[in-house]
């Protein structure tokens, strides 16, 4: 198994998709922070704008090495996460066949079994050699951040930082999944990879058409909003076993830093920044929980056409 | 025990029969043509020997064991052209396949490579392999698991002459060592030079099962056609219809065409000279020549032997 894990250790090595990938989530994304960050201090500090430190508070929210840890779990992991799922689903999976090399890995090693537990297990390295690049990238910029003056100390929630990393690359496992299963069964890596990133969200866009549809009965003045209501109350209760919003618990540091910063009074409801649900580890449990279906799901049909699909191609 | 047993092993799509009720074994160090024209079947064949598709019915042991399992890490395969990934180097490619069967050796990677005569260019990605290249590499990772069970799917494709005789020294040199090798083609003269039984497939079925020379002696000579280009057509039509070891002689428009058994084909061009029919040139017919001679040799085992009851 380990053999079979550096096989495909190796050959992502050789790809420079990976090295890109690693390289901007380590690199470009804390940079880009740090010269905001430098624009905001040379532009806004000490002007009529900074009230109360509200400058020096805004580069501690973005240049500190906390900060810019939090901001990769919590904003770029989850922006990444079915592209970063799509790359290497395609690149282990899809690849395999658009490259005809199923013939030749499976006479390597006929146990399709033990195969594809080593592409998947090879798979969540990946990830996690670009999640641990990226906190890295995160830190040391931090740092640099810190030395620039930019922040002043380096402090911040780093326990729960580490569990919010664990819980997010084990959720990994569930978009991963769904890329080795698409990437296994599509003939094109590309439209593989496509449906990965727009497939869940689009399906589950189309579940929530139909059923509010479903739900509409002939609109009165007076029942009117009771049917928006109800219907709202529908797609909520929907929206919790779906697959996109569970699978990205990072979101939350983010969410409960904008909770931190305005005092608890986010708005619900309130555009985009309600999609930055609070840090509550009993609602992370849950979504763990739904992931966890969604990957025994994926993993389970994924199994089932892997061990009896004939090799033609 | 036989290394491969093929037993009553039948593929089925729909309702089309790619192998129907196939049986064969293969000895220890036996080296066998599996020959067929294409679509006959041997591929098919050879993917459900290595575990690839699984039957309809019947079965495949290889060293006892039934496929499906573990005694497949006990062969090699190259099955149809050989596939690489193309960012990788030839050596890469061949380190990833020993990884993925475990427990290979990098000497054996080097071994295979000096083999195969690829030592030389084992470094650059094989994206700049050329087709014979890409062959031999694919031999080279057959070989790398140190196979008792050898499967080549039409081995020679994109070799150049020199490269095919390379290719039969390594096949007798398997021999030599004891690998079973099961070696495919479409071309009988490639096949005939190191595989002493041949196995004859056609439509799914098995036609003939023994050593090539009884194969050939009770199919007897296949003709071969040939396309004369001369000014003079009817003097050659008058001289060539005068011979009884030449059959078919018509005129076409360029000049003349013409059958004669492959065993007397080089008493042509004699022939015509003494003859004084001048001539600007002699060919045979359709680019696949030696596909030629097996498909009429196919066409008189189906002739002399009927269906599967031709089975020797």
């Amino acid at each position: 198994m380990l053999e079979m894990m550096q096989a495909e250790l190796m050959k992502a090595s050789k790809k420079k998709r990976f090295w890109i990938l690693t390289m901007v989530v380590a690199v470009v994304v804390p940079l880009v922070q740090l010269v905001i960050a430098g624009f905001v201090q040379n532009r806004a500090g000490g002007t009529v704008l900074d009230q109360g430190d509200v400058v020096a508070r805004a580069i501690q929210e973005v240049a500190s090495p906390y900060s810019l840890t939090r901001n990769f779990l919590g904003g770029i992991v989850p922006t990444m996460l079915l592209i970063m799922a799509a790359l290497i689903g395609s690149f282990l999976m899809g690849e395999d066949r658009s490259y005809k090399m199923w013939k030749t890995i499976l006479v390597a090693n006929p146990d399709r079994i033990k195969v594809l537990t080593a592409k998947f297990l090879s798979g969540m390295v990946i990830a996690l050699v670009i999640m641990v690049a990226g906190v890295l990238g995160a830190v040391l910029f931090g740092l640099i951040g810190m030395i620039l003056g930019f922040s002043s100390s380096a402090a911040g929630d780093w326990g729960n930082i580490a569990a919010i990393f664990a819980v997010q690359w084990l959720s990994f496992a569930a978009p991963l999944a769904l890329a080795f299963l698409l990437g296994w069964l599509l003939v094109s890596p590309l439209l593989g990879g496509v449906l990965v990133v727009l497939g869940p969200s689009l399906l589950e866009g189309i579940i929530l058409a139909v059923v509010s549809l479903s739900q509409v009965n002939r609109v009165t003045p007076l029942n009117a909003p009771l049917q928006q209501g109800r219907i709202q109350e529908v797609i909520e209760g929907l929206q919790r076993f779906f697959f996109t919003p569970n699978i990205n618990p990072g979101s939350r540091l983010v969410g409960q830093a904008l909770r931190d910063t305005f005092g608890g009074n986010l708005p619900s409801g309130s555009g985009s920044l309600a999609n930055f649900p609070p840090l509550e580890w009993d609602k992370i449990a849950f979504s763990g929980g739904v992931t966890a279906v969604y990957a025994a799901l994926f993993v389970g049909l994924l199994i089932w056409s892997f061990t009896t699909r004939d090799i033609q191609e | 025990m036989s290394v491969l047993e093929v037993s009553n092993l039948s593929k089925k799509y729909g309702s089309r029969s790619a192998v129907d009720d196939l049986s064969f074994k293969l000895e220890a160090g036996e080296v066998v043509g599996f020959l067929g024209p294409n679509g006959a079947g041997k591929t098919t064949t050879m993917r459900m020997i290595a575990g690839l598709i699984s039957p309809s019915s019947g079965a495949v042991t290889v060293l006892g064991q039934k496929v499906p399992g573990d005694s497949l890490r006990e062969m090699g395969a190259m099955i149809e052209e050989p596939s690489f990934y193309p960012y990788l180097s030839g050596k890469d490619n061949l380190r990833y396949a020993a990884k993925m069967h475990g427990g290979i050796p990098d000497k054996r990677i080097t071994e295979v490579l000096e083999l195969t005569g690829l030592v030389g260019r084992a470094g650059d990605n094989v994206f700049k392999y050329s087709q014979g290249m890409r062959q031999r590499l694919g031999l080279a990772r057959a070989l790398l698991p140190t196979p008792k069970l050898l499967l080549l799917d039409e081995p020679a494709n994109g070799l150049d002459p020199e490269g095919i005789a390379e290719l039969r020294e390594v096949v007798k040199h398997f021999a030599h060592q004891g690998i079973t090798t099961l070696v495919s083609s479409h071309i009988l003269s490639e096949v005939e030079k190191f595989a002493p039984r041949i196995l004859i497939i056609n439509k799914g079925k098995l036609l003939r099962d023994g050593a090539l020379g009884g194969v050939t002696k009770a199919v007897g000579d296949a003709d071969v056609t040939y396309r004369l280009e001369t000014g003079e057509a009817n003097r050659a039509l008058e001289v060539l219809r005068r011979e009884a070891w030449i059959s078919a002689v018509t005129a076409v428009p360029e000049g003349v065409s013409l059958r004669v058994p492959r065993s007397g084909a080089y008493r042509l061009a004699p022939l015509l000279v003494q003859s004084g029919v001048p001539f600007t040139q002699l060919a045979r017919e359709g680019s696949e020549a030696h596909a030629g001679d097996l498909e009429q040799l196919y066409l008189q085992v189906i002739g002399d032997q009927g269906n599967a009851g031709g089975v020797a």
